[in-house]
């Protein structure tokens, strides 16, 4: 299948009806975990990693269009959306997440972005408390602070897809950078 | 992050006393559907469940109110419980197991898919048909879309399939002492 053809699926009707009929966030997880068309775009996210910018650029072109919804409004597209992004690009599922929250009205995708904006700041305060515990707060060069930078994002991405294998965002985050 | 202020929620109690948690109130806040378009998705989701025409569901409410399953059997269709809890509510609330054929209307069926509960719903109606097995109607809201009264296995794949049976009923045994005060 093309991108475009999930796009066409993920956005149909029965698509979206049959994951708005659940009752939580986490029944939805479960149900977008088993649903073959979501698997399969997973399978050709990883095999094609520049495909993950497009189904991110796609929820932003979505977003708008969700306040008119009348048949559609494209919650559970987006929601299945960002689960594929989590999966694989955590810098994009939070930013995708930071936009669904300021555009508002939906429930599953606001759902799924409050949890990876909370997972997100918990890994970020854990690591604000190992820097300022390793006392190495003090005039870092440009250089370390990008460094510092890609070492946060590698690591909230590694703990973020550990967490989700196993017990999604029921584990407190521990990460030391001292060593 | 800009917020909608739809008034404090309010803690919803199990009978036995305990605070039944309910989704952050951010999240609730955020949501907004108009009531067309829980009627047009309530009717695709009757639609493509697949049903015997002697048990034909049909939807009795459709309200852009927000409230689950959960929510219609035990807060009286005022709170979005999420279905994790549902186990805890059963066992604290002094409900017990029965069997498929003791259900009468008033018990509650749980639906479970891979050993999760995934939905609840109320017995409407138990009535004898042809065969053995009795037709029996369950009351449910179908997650964000409205109310629908189904026969029992009639509801959407992801919902799951009846497995479990509860009441809170008095046994039979005790009406009948009942009777003799």
């Amino acid at each position: 299948m093309t991108l475009d053809s999930y796009f066409e699926v993920f956005e149909s009707l029965s698509f979206q009806v049959q994951f708005s009929v659940l009752s939580g966030i986490q029944s939805v997880k479960r149900a977008l975990a088993r649903d073959e068309t979501v698997t399969a775009l997973m399978a050709e996210l990883a095999a094609h990693p520049r495909l993950v910018a497009k189904v991110f650029e796609r929820i932003r072109r979505l977003l708008p269009l969700t306040a008119d919804a009348t048949d559609l409004s494209y919650d559970e597209s987006i929601v299945a959306y960002l689960y594929c992004l989590k999966r694989h690009d955590m810098n994009l599922a939070g930013r995708a997440s930071r936009l669904i929250w300021d555009t508002g009205g939906l429930l599953w995708s606001c759902w799924l972005s409050y949890e990876i904006i909370e997972f997100i700041r918990q890994i970020e305060d854990s690591l604000d408390f190992a820097s300022d515990a390793g006392g190495d707060s003090v005039s870092l060069s440009f250089a370390e602070k990008r460094e510092l930078v890609d070492y946060r994002s590698y690591a909230a991405t590694n703990h973020f897809n550990v967490a989700a294998n196993h017990k999604e965002f029921a584990y407190p985050v521990e990460f030391s950078i001292a060593s | 992050m800009a917020l909608r202020y739809f008034g404090e929620q309010k803690p919803v109690f199990a009978r036995s006393g305990w605070e039944i948690p309910q989704p952050d109130p951010e999240i609730l806040r955020q949501h907004q559907q108009s009531e067309d378009l829980v009627r047009i998705r309530t009717v695709e989701a009757v639609d493509a469940v697949s049903q015997s025409a002697e048990s034909k569901a049909e939807i009795r409410s459709v309200s852009n109110h927000l409230y689950d399953c959960v929510g219609m059997v035990f807060a009286n269709r005022r709170a979005w419980i999420d279905i994790q809890h549902l186990g805890e509510i059963l066992r604290n609330d002094g409900y017990y197991r029965v069997r498929r054929d003791e259900l009468t209307a008033g018990d509650i069926v749980v639906y479970s898919r891979d050993k999760s509960y995934e939905h609840v719903g109320v017995v409407t109606s138990v009535h004898p048909s042809l065969g053995n097995i009795p037709n029996i109607r369950v009351l449910s809201k179908w997650g964000k879309v409205g109310e629908v009264e189904h026969g029992l296995a009639d509801v959407p794949y992801y919902l799951g399939e009846p497995s479990e049976f509860w009441s809170e009923r008095v046994p039979h045994d005790i009406r009948q002492l009942f009777r003799g005060l």
